[in-house]
């Protein structure tokens, strides 16, 4: 099931402050939530905005974390500590329930 | 004792006479106003004002986006374009895209927001940040708490940049709230409701550790250039002149003692058709005819009409004005408010550069507002005819108007000169100089005619006090007192 919806890969971006604890577990988290519903079937781009403030001006990102949905459409953006990953998978579509399950 | 902070001027003409010379370099200045006050326009002006410096600028824009800011600019004649091509300006696009849905999840920082404004200041040696505005970016990360803490994060890393950030908000909002405490200056400026209160006016609610002037003060939004205060004018400090200055009328030279001072205002009281244009009219070929710039401005008569007068008393306008030596301006009365003549007024002074300049008509903007804004508006023209060394010649009709604003003229005035139309005096006309300020002048009235070659004045008129009669003595005495 490394493609469950039959779109093509799931594209996403993170952007980060680096080398905040913050940073690392949002990263960990959307990681594991992509993982388990994607397999590999999925690129993840993590951008930490103190190396690269021209990609966060480029998309208008604000706040840190934000992960950006580039594909599927709609574009969609999560801001904030994802927590336990609940909030990623709602806002990616993916059923909490499903997607949990090994 | 405390070292006075070094200011960094807005450029906002009058602005900085009220803030003492800016705002505090390297500090947070909040200024507040609602949509339409002009709090956008202050943002850009004090932006402009360093990147015509050649000194460089970031601004951040949360409501509205770079390219309507562009043209906003470029209507106060700010090419914000060609500056980012040079690498000197930056806009950092606050305005969410619409076409993203955005989720909150978790708690979260704006570390990319002060990551993007930190490059944009560096990449343009920025020392100058605007954020218009606040309430913008609350309403798209609806954290107060988190922007409270943000914000002053960002000061702080401005500040130690040597930064002046300039954040808009809206009055007594929640924004407005979060930063008060973090901003070291606080600026409104507020919309009047009342149509008879001045429409816009600024005042420096707060200015940490620094001086400036106290209250609300008139604000006249200027096309094409933006935001001007009308600020009380500065204190005189320059000893009084003694080299005396022609009239134009060798009958009134005579009458004041030897001519005006230099750079002297001159009030000219009469009733309609008592004269009042025919000596306006030689005081400025007088100052012609000696070497002097002139200007006309006439809130009452047409160009032609002027130049067609003048013609008629011998007075050739045109040619004054061939040889460079006479800028004439008209403007209806109703073409605009008082704030808006005046600076009229003191445009005609910055690009002509006149000696001498009459103001004819002037209280045909007295009708327009209430009194208290228009002698507001009179003090600061003396005071800038006098900060600026031109000499003035002030029309004034007799009557009508209430007396406390020519009690205010007379007190701003060096020299007052009052026509009378001959009803009391058995039709005899007649002229008298009814305050010369250091200096002898004569005390009686003396009678005048005017014919094809201008105003003549003729031989005293004993018995006619005219002091007295125009004026009531106790008045008069207290306008001398207050000068």
């Amino acid at each position: 099931m490394s493609d469950p919806a039959g779109f093509g890969r799931t594209r996403l971006r993170l952007f980060v402050t680096g080398g905040t604890t913050r940073a690392h577990r949002a990263l960990v988290t959307v990681r594991r939530v992509c993982e388990q519903a994607f397999g590999d079937a999925y690129d993840l781009t993590v951008v930490d905005v103190l190396d690269r403030p021209d990609l966060a001006e480029r998309d208008r990102v604000t706040a840190t974390p934000t992960l950006v949905r580039d594909y599927p459409p709609p574009a969609r953006r999560v801001i904030g500590d994802p927590g336990d990953g609940d909030a990623v998978r709602r806002a990616l579509d993916l059923d909490p329930a499903i997607a949990r399950s090994p | 004792m405390t070292v006075p902070r070094a200011k960094l001027g807005t450029g906002i003409p009058g602005f900085d006479a009220l803030a003492r010379g800016g705002l505090p370099r390297a500090g947070l200045a909040l200024v507040l106003g609602d949509r339409g006050s002009g709090r956008t326009t202050f943002g850009l002006q004090v932006l402009g004002t360093a990147l015509a410096d050649s000194g460089g600028g970031v601004f951040v824009a949360f409501d509205e986006t770079p390219a309507v800011l562009e043209a906003a600019a470029l209507e106060l004649g700010l090419d914000v374009a060609a500056w980012r091509g040079e690498g000197r300006f930056a806009f950092v696009d606050g305005v969410p895209d619409p076409s993203q849905d955005v989720v909150f999840a978790g708690d979260f920082d704006l570390g990319a927001l002060l990551a993007r404004i930190e490059a944009a200041v560096a990449q343009t040696h920025a020392e100058r940040v605007v954020i218009d505005s606040l309430d913008g970016l609350l309403a798209q990360v609806p954290h107060a708490t988190v922007i409270g803490s943000e914000l002053r994060r960002l000061a702080a890393a401005l500040g130690a940049m040597g930064v002046t950030t300039v954040v808009t908000a809206a009055l007594d909002g929640p924004a407005a709230a979060l930063a008060s405490a973090i901003a070291d200056t606080v600026v409104r400026l507020e919309r009047a409701r009342n149509p008879e209160h001045w429409p816009l006016s600024i005042e420096i609610a707060a200015m940490r550790g620094a001086a400036h002037l106290w209250g609300r003060h008139p604000v006249v939004m200027v096309p094409g250039e933006g935001l001007a205060v009308l600020a009380p004018p500065a204190f005189e400090t320059e000893a009084a002149p003694v080299e005396r200055m022609p009239t134009g009328n060798p009958g009134l030279d005579h009458m004041l003692g030897g001519g005006l001072f230099r750079d002297s205002l001159l009030v000219l009281r009469g009733a309609p058709g008592s004269g009042k244009s025919v000596l306006a009219a030689e005081y400025l070929a007088g100052g012609a005819g000696s070497g002097d710039r002139c200007a006309l401005v006439s809130f009452a008569d047409s160009r032609a009409r002027l130049v067609a007068e003048a013609a008629s008393w011998a007075i050739d306008m045109e040619r004054m004005e061939a040889d460079r030596r006479l800028a004439i301006v008209c403007a209806r009365p109703d073409g605009g408010g008082l704030a808006d003549h005046l600076h009229l007024i003191e445009t005609v002074l910055e690009r002509f550069k006149p000696r001498r300049v009459v103001v004819d008509g002037l209280v045909a903007l007295a009708r327009a507002c209430d009194d208290r804004l228009f002698r507001l508006g009179l003090a600061h023209l003396t005071g800038r005819l006098r900060q600026r060394g031109v000499a003035g010649l002030l029309t004034w009709p007799v009557g009508g108007r209430a007396s406390a604003i020519d009690l205010d003229l007379m007190t701003h005035a060096d020299a007052a000169v009052v026509l009378d139309d001959g009803v009391a005096t058995e039709g005899v006309r007649t002229i008298a100089v009814v305050k010369m300020r250091g200096s002898w002048h004569e005390r009686v009235a003396r009678s005048y005619v005017i014919d094809g070659d201008g105003f003549h004045i003729g031989r005293p008129w004993h018995d006619v006090d005219l002091a007295e009669r125009e004026l009531p003595a106790a008045a008069l005495n207290r306008a001398d007192e207050a000068s």
